[in-house]
């Protein structure tokens, strides 16, 4: 597989509206690789932002000056399903946030990944500010400290939301320390919360995070809904993802281990050969894929079970045997392939490969 | 005993009650070695033939790296895996095993890591003890041995294979050489492994100053890896004690034959004047003066008639006719004589000359062709008798290498020889060689050999070329066309009778070595 280096598709300033939120929704699922929660929770409450408060202004990295903030939501995704957001609080968090400082003049998704890549739009919209073409994660990570800032600004202060009211301020917490606390006040505050954080100049962003990343994600949802009413062919639509997928067959097995990371397998027979196993280790989101002992793609880049006919994402929560499933893979933004340390095999507790494998012609 | 394989270590107690992965193939494999390896490291020692025993922590089942592992396993020869401290494994892993043929051992977590190390490496190094203790066996005998029987017996005692066998530079063998012949030994020049009907041998050349003295062969039973490297152990070890052993055989050999020559040289020279102390050596070297003797002499090629061919031609002949003496070196061949105390009649003569054609011509191998030549002499008695028998069957065996080569060996007894007497001192003379060689110089000139062959045969079976084309398995238009190029070469024509006889005395000349006389 050849990475490609992704590119900041935008020529400049344009807004996003209602008619973008499905292609956003489904490439925001693609680069969750599995993980990060299920956009479509988060698509109406978009919508809705979107005709309250008019088109969100998309801007480059380049084109912002003075500080941004990362926004998302931190906790779990499943509680989120019964404890629904209600999209202000996305505001709120950045708000708070941006009265403790200098001015902020935009908004970060943190990452773009999964659920949280329209909670980032969410709160440029519902704080008024414009949103950023760049990602605080390239993808979808599960932890804080897998942020592309982590390590070179503080995290604090830190801002959760609470869907309704309540908003908790962390302060004068060291980045080391921040994930640890933010996850012990999760429970307490009901299991997620709308977050803000991560003050950064739009400068570092521009240098250290994944630029054009929500680009990135429009252009792979439109291809996939191109796809979807047939305007696109197969080729074409991994060509405009910039994605490969050799592979596809039957899940045979999914062997899930409870406690502590690595999560589980799943084992899949190859359509082509039913003697060749097709193997993905995920965590919380898809971590690598084997091919007959051959390790094809691992994290950082994004490993997708899709459904072989539609090419809708199989999260990590739904695969079960008997699915029939094709193997996607998307190359890592080339933000995460610079840093990579903490965001590869071994930050999911997995062995990594003493030497390159070779792979496959 | 044999080399361990997986299936060995499939059925020992340690892992009997493992379960195993993958089906039965990869059970053959055999083991050398075993090494603990943790996850994601570059096995160390991972040699073909090198179990590896995979120590996996906690959780680790379920790492995808362990499927890569078991992919390079198989890369790098592994012949089987050993997971140490697994737990139960994805289907992915299960099927991977299966599909690379590999034999995987899963040993559950209550099982030390360290005993089961220790208990493999025991049951995977058996082979090498014993094998060490076969060495120290045969180093310990070899310092009794006296000669290359019991070097023999001795690699016989230690080696667990088969055949085995020592063969001297001279052809000797001693011990067995199973399937192999003695060609397909002394072609061999470095260590190598020889096959004949199936079976697997190794030969090792004991070499000195570069030339192979001798061969030591061992046979393998199944041709492993393992059994030739122990082959290859014992052959080396006892290469330096045969080596010296066929050395000083082949001194002692070589010592008693000059010895011969020297007495016989002796007795030709003054045959009436055979004092006690010439007799005493003579009867020291085998030789007997006294009493009727009836001489042989053997032509051939020395390049082609080599030592071990020798050994072979004169142990057949006395083994055919016991009566005769030792094979003495003359200067164009090799002499010796029957002895008996009584006149021999016409009869004894032939069939003694019978059983010694015989004899030749069974041990006669086929590169040696038809080029042995065996001249038989009159019976003469005492010393002098010997010299004069000698001399009779080095003439006779001179006619025999001139006359065609209708058999294996060519032989004249002198009694038989009449006119070719007469004409082999007349052609066999310097100037009716140098005369010959002159006449014939246009047709040798032409470097064709055929042509000379043909322009004999066709002379010596009078110009009949229907019998010519027979003899030499070639067309009658051959032998036209060879014998029209022959005249006009030559610029004479065959159907003048002079020139006919003058051509074949010259042809018979041509191919006559010349006369010699110790």
């Amino acid at each position: 597989m050849v990475h490609t280096t992704w590119q900041c598709i935008l020529p400049g300033m344009r807004t996003l509206d209602v008619e973008d939120v499905p292609a956003l929704t489904a490439g925001a699922a693609m680069l969750g690789s599995g993980g990060g929660g299920t956009p479509a929770l988060a698509g109406p409450l978009l919508e809705r932002a979107m005709r309250e408060h008019g088109p969100l202004r998309l801007l480059a990295p380049s084109e912002c000056d003075g500080d941004v903030v990362l926004a998302g939501a931190v906790g779990s995704p499943t509680v989120m399903l019964e404890r629904l957001p209600s999209g202000p609080e996305f505001g709120r968090a950045v708000d708070h946030l941006a009265e403790r400082g200098a001015p902020v003049g935009g908004v970060v998704t943190l990452e773009i990944g999964g659920v949280n890549g329209l909670f980032g739009a969410l709160a440029a919209l519902t704080s008024g500010r414009p949103l950023l073409d760049a990602d605080g994660m390239g993808r979808a990570f599960p932890r804080l400290e897998q942020c592309l800032l982590h390590g070179l600004v503080t995290a604090e202060p830190a801002v959760l939301a609470l869907p309704g009211d309540g908003l908790v301020t962390i302060e004068g917490v060291d980045n080391r320390a921040l994930p640890d606390v933010v996850r012990s006040l999760l429970p307490v505050l009901g299991g997620w919360a709308a977050v803000a954080l991560y003050r950064a100049p739009a400068s570092l962003v521009r240098e250290r995070c994944a630029a054009g990343s929500v680009s990135r994600a429009l252009s792979i949802g439109e291809a996939l809904l191109r796809r979807e009413r047939g305007e696109l062919g197969d080729s074409a639509t991994l060509e405009v993802m910039d994605a490969t997928a050799p592979f596809a067959g039957t899940v045979l097995d999914v062997r899930r281990e409870s406690g502590t990371s690595p999560a589980g397998v799943v084992t899949l027979q190859d359509e082509g050969d039913p003697l060749r196993t097709i193997r993905v280790d995920f965590s919380h989101d898809y971590v690598s894929a084997v091919v007959d002992g051959v390790r094809w793609w691992s994290a950082p880049d994004v490993v997708c079970l899709v459904d072989a006919r539609s090419w809708s994402p199989v999260p990590v929560t739904d695969v079960a045997a008997g699915q029939r499933l094709r193997l996607l893979c998307l190359p890592a933004a080339q933000a995460l392939r610079d840093r990579p340390t903490g965001r590869d095999l071994a930050s999911y507790g997995y062995v990594p490969d003493d030497e390159p494998q070779k792979l496959p012609a | 005993m044999t080399a361990v394989t997986v299936r060995d270590l499939a059925d020992s107690p340690l892992l009997r009650h493992s379960t195993r992965l993958g089906d039965d193939r990869g059970l053959a494999a055999e083991v050398s070695n075993v090494v603990l390896a943790e996850l994601g490291q570059a096995f160390p020692e991972a040699a073909p033939g090198t179990v590896v025993v995979l120590a996996l922590q906690r959780h680790q089942s379920v790492d995808a790296a362990v499927d890569v592992t078991l992919r390079r396993a198989r890369s790098w020869s592994v012949p089987a895996v050993v997971l140490a401290g697994a737990t139960v494994l994805p289907l992915a892993t299960r099927r991977l095993a299966a599909r690379l043929a590999l034999p995987v051992f899963v040993v559950a977590a209550d099982v030390s890591t360290l005993s089961l190390m220790a208990e493999l490496r025991d049951l995977v190094h058996a082979p090498d003890l014993h094998e060490s203790t076969l060495l120290l066996g045969l180093a310990d005998e070899l310092t009794a041995v006296r000669g290359l029987d019991d070097l023999v017996e001795a690699l016989r005692h230690q080696h667990d294979g088969g055949a085995v066998a020592v063969v001297t530079a001279d052809g000797r063998v001693h011990g067995d050489l199973g399937d192999l012949t003695i060609e397909r030994v002394t072609d061999v020049r470095s260590t190598r492994t020889v096959l004949a009907q199936g079976r697997v041998y190794l030969v090792h050349p004991l070499v000195t100053h570069g030339d192979a003295g001798g061969w030591i062969v061992l046979e393998t039973a199944h041709g492993t890896a393992r059994q030739l490297d122990r082959c290859r152990r014992l052959a080396a070890l006892a290469a330096g004690p045969a080596l010296g052993t066929v050395a000083r055989e082949m001194v002692r050999r070589e010592r008693h034959a000059r010895e011969r020559a020297r007495v016989l040289a002796e007795v030709l020279h003054a045959p009436e004047q055979v004092g006690p102390d010439l007799a005493a050596a003579a009867a020291d070297a085998g030789l007997a003066l006294a009493g009727w003797h009836v001489g042989i002499h053997l032509r051939a090629p020395t390049s082609r008639l080599s030592g071990p061919l020798l050994a072979d031609l004169e142990s057949a002949v006395q083994r055919e006719v016991p009566e005769i003496g030792p094979f003495v070196d003359r200067t164009d061949g090799w002499a010796a004589w029957l002895s008996q105390d009584a006149m021999p009649d016409p009869g004894r003569i032939r069939d003694f000359t019978g059983a010694v054609v015989r004899a030749l011509g069974a041990a006669t191998s086929q590169s040696l062709g038809d080029q042995i030549s065996l001249g038989v002499g009159a019976p003469g008695r005492d010393a002098a008798g010997i010299a004069l028998t000698l001399a009779q069957a080095r003439q006779a065996a001179l006619v025999a290498s001139t006359s065609a080569p209708d058999d294996k060996v060519r032989v004249r007894v002198v009694q038989d020889l009449g006119a070719s007497r007469l004409l082999l001192g007349w052609y066999g003379s310097g100037a009716f060689r140098d005369l010959a060689d002159e006449m014939l110089v246009p047709l040798t000139a032409l470097g064709d050999p055929d042509l000379v062959t043909t322009l004999a045969a066709y002379l010596d079976r009078a110009c009949s070329a229907s019998h010519t084309a027979r003899y030499l398995g070639i067309h009658r238009n051959t032998v036209n066309q060879r014998i029209s190029k022959a005249e006009r070469v030559l610029s004479v024509s065959l159907t003048d009778p002079d020139t006919r006889l003058a051509l074949q005395l010259a042809l018979r000349a041509h191919r006559t070595p010349a006369t010699t006389s110790d």
